[in-house]
């Protein structure tokens, strides 16, 4: 059989268009995602958002300032401790109110916590989008520990509403500090061997390491924070340099990439940064947990705040650098919220970095940035 | 690059600053001290104003013509390499004669009832002034662990602000957000879109005098 170009006729290839998502399982929410192809490589991904957009910073502008505080969780739903957290350090930054040592511990032990759930669920879902099932139910067991003892704290599961400005809802039982404690031991473990289990794994290494590479000049180009930028080699963690809650008690290290399966920068080292990541979080936990001292866990707030002045605070998320800018102008209500969301950031980085990737790639790439369409969208 | 549709979706050649060595030991600069590196480099009437009177963040109010420069300075100069910007906002005043009592009090959405009180009266005398749009602008320095904020203000009916998407590439959706919401038009940006709301949706809902609408597409929005 003649091969085309023996017969005369040129071999041609033609760009097409893929649409990828907006209910595509890889894309961890609703990312509409328009893909440019060349045969199997990508000339360009038009990112399509707001199929999750619920007005968040309209309806804050109707809102009490307490009664915005669940909507915050419904920002990122799977790290809602942490966005509320960002909202109450930004009011109580306005209000000038001091929080209890005690109530700042019980912060820190619960956005650790958190973290932990959130980068479960984060590591884990990414080896399903590479192909490893295993690891997820490993993942999603873990997690359902952190989440059962967010219930008994707060009576909910994923929107707890537990963090308010000025302090914390109610107190950490002394029975749930053991379950905490017995939790940290139970986990380290674990841990280990999700580690031992997927991130020498080889056809996981082969399809993460080396792929979808952020160059450091680009990451902070594009502002990307938290495990995004610090997968680059930027050792930056707002815990370590702008400390808040009583951070700065803590012994721990800033997770960085490093070259040694992959490259800086490249995908599998943003999914290791957040393996390790989990460690030093359970060390922040133990610590707070064994320095923890009785007292209040509320100042005294008004129930009705009516703060004046604007201000922007950032706070270290699961998934980056979460923060929120309050404009108050006197009345119940804030004037204007805007949430600047590390996810977004992440998404907008998609133009550039993925052309000229191969297409299989373009999912290891979006799952190792990790955001979560909820809080891009607002 | 051409989408589909027929759109360019090029970049502007934003210019990658080199990465800053990290864990700098400089002090961070103060506000003060901001505002008078501007005036010196970057021209006399740069800076507008320095507020630092009101709880929170301190900020410089630039001169909206000159806010590329500004940010430029900022991210270069080697007292301060803002290399990352945090974020952009903007925030819409009304003139401050459409609502009685407190001037920038939230404004009620068209659809609800009338206000029922308006304490004129009981609220002391704040000077009037023009309805207006304020961009807010978060940069953040690694090297000298500072944060500086600047705000440009424009006005509400043709606010117009040269684009910062060639310093920052983060300003690109940044300032298509801006303009999705309050209708703010960045001269020069690459590909002004619409982006979180659907292309052929009418108006701006972060403007305060936003009305809902009631259809959309022939379709009853929910309310």
């Amino acid at each position: 059989m003649e091969t085309p170009q023996a017969s005369g006729q040129e071999f041609r290839t033609q760009e097409i268009l893929l649409n990828m998502g907006p209910q595509h399982p890889s894309t961890h929410g609703v990312l509409r995602v328009e893909v440019v192809t060349d045969g199997e490589i990508i000339k360009a991904a038009y990112p399509d958002l707001g199929y999750l957009h619920r007005c968040f910073e309209k309806h804050a502008e109707n809102r009490e300032y307490l009664q915005v505080l669940p909507f915050c969780d419904r920002l990122d739903y799977v790290a809602a401790m942490n966005q509320e957290l960002g909202f109450c350090l930004a009011l109580e930054k306005l209000l000038e109110v001091q929080i209890p040592e005690r109530a700042q511990a019980v912060r820190v032990v619960v956005s650790e916590l958190q973290r932990i759930a959130s980068h479960l669920l984060a590591v884990g879902t990414y080896s399903i989008d590479i192909g490893g099932f295993t690891p997820m139910l490993y993942a999603f067991r873990d997690r359902e520990h952190i989440l059962s003892i967010f219930e008994e704290l707060s009576g909910a599961r994923l929107l707890y509403n537990y963090i308010r400005p000025g302090g914390v809802l109610r107190d950490l039982s002394r029975g749930l500090e053991d379950k905490i404690k017995e939790f940290c031991r139970y986990f380290k473990p674990q841990l280990q061997e999700f580690d031992e289990l997927l991130s020498g794994n080889k056809i996981f290494v082969e399809r993460t390491a080396n792929v979808g590479m952020i160059s450091p000049e680009m990451a902070i180009a594009y502002g990307l924070s938290g495990v995004n930028l610090r997968g680059s080699g930027v050792n930056w963690d707002l815990r370590k340099e702008r400390p808040y809650s009583g951070y700065e008690k803590y012994d721990f290290k800033s997770v960085v990439g490093a070259n040694d399966v992959g490259q800086v920068g490249d995908c599998w080292n943003r999914y290791h940064c957040r393996v390790r990541e989990m460690f030093e979080s359970i060390k922040i936990i133990e610590q707070a947990l064994a320095q923890i001292q009785p007292g209040d866990t509320m100042a005294k707030v008004a129930k009705a705040v009516k703060p004046t002045g604007e201000v922007y605070m950032e706070t270290e998320c699961p998934r980056g650098n979460l923060g929120y800018y309050i404009v108050a102008d006197g009345s119940k209500k804030p004037y204007r919220v805007k949430v600047k969301s590390p996810g977004f950031i992440s998404i907008s980085c998609f133009d550039e970095l993925t052309s000229g990737m191969m297409l299989a790639d373009i999912v290891a790439f979006i799952g190792s940035l990790d955001f979560v369409m909820g809080e891009v969208d607002r | 690059m051409t989408h589909p549709s027929g759109l360019k979706m090029t970049f502007l050649p934003a210019a990658v600053p080199p990465t800053p060595s990290f864990l700098g030991t400089a002090v961070p600069k103060s506000i003060d001290e901001t505002a008078e590196a501007l005036r010196t480099r970057v021209g006399a009437n740069c800076v507008k104003s320095v507020e630092k009177g009101h709880k929170g963040d301190p900020f410089l109010v630039a001169e909206p013509t000159t806010i590329v420069d500004v940010l430029k300075f900022l991210r270069d100069d080697e007292r301060f390499q803002c290399t990352m910007l945090q974020v952009i906002s903007a925030t819409d005043f009304l003139p401050t004669a459409e609502i009685p009592g407190k001037p920038g009090s939230p404004g009620t959405p068209a659809t609800d009832a009338a206000p029922a009180v308006a304490p004129v009266a009981a609220v002391p005398a704040i000077p009037a002034k023009p309805g207006r749009i304020e961009i807010f602008y978060a940069l953040y320095s690694f090297v000298h662990r500072h944060q500086i904020h600047v705000k440009a203000v424009v006005d509400r009916e043709h606010g117009q602000l040269p684009t910062a998407s060639g310093i920052f590439r983060a300003a690109n959706w940044y300032e298509r957000e801006c303009y999705d919401m309050t209708g703010v038009v960045f001269t020069g940006h690459p590909y002004l879109k619409r982006l979180l709301l659907p292309e052929d949706w009418v108006g701006h809902p972060l403007r305060k005098d936003y009305v809902f609408p009631e259809e959309y597409n022939g379709m009853k929005v929910p309310l």
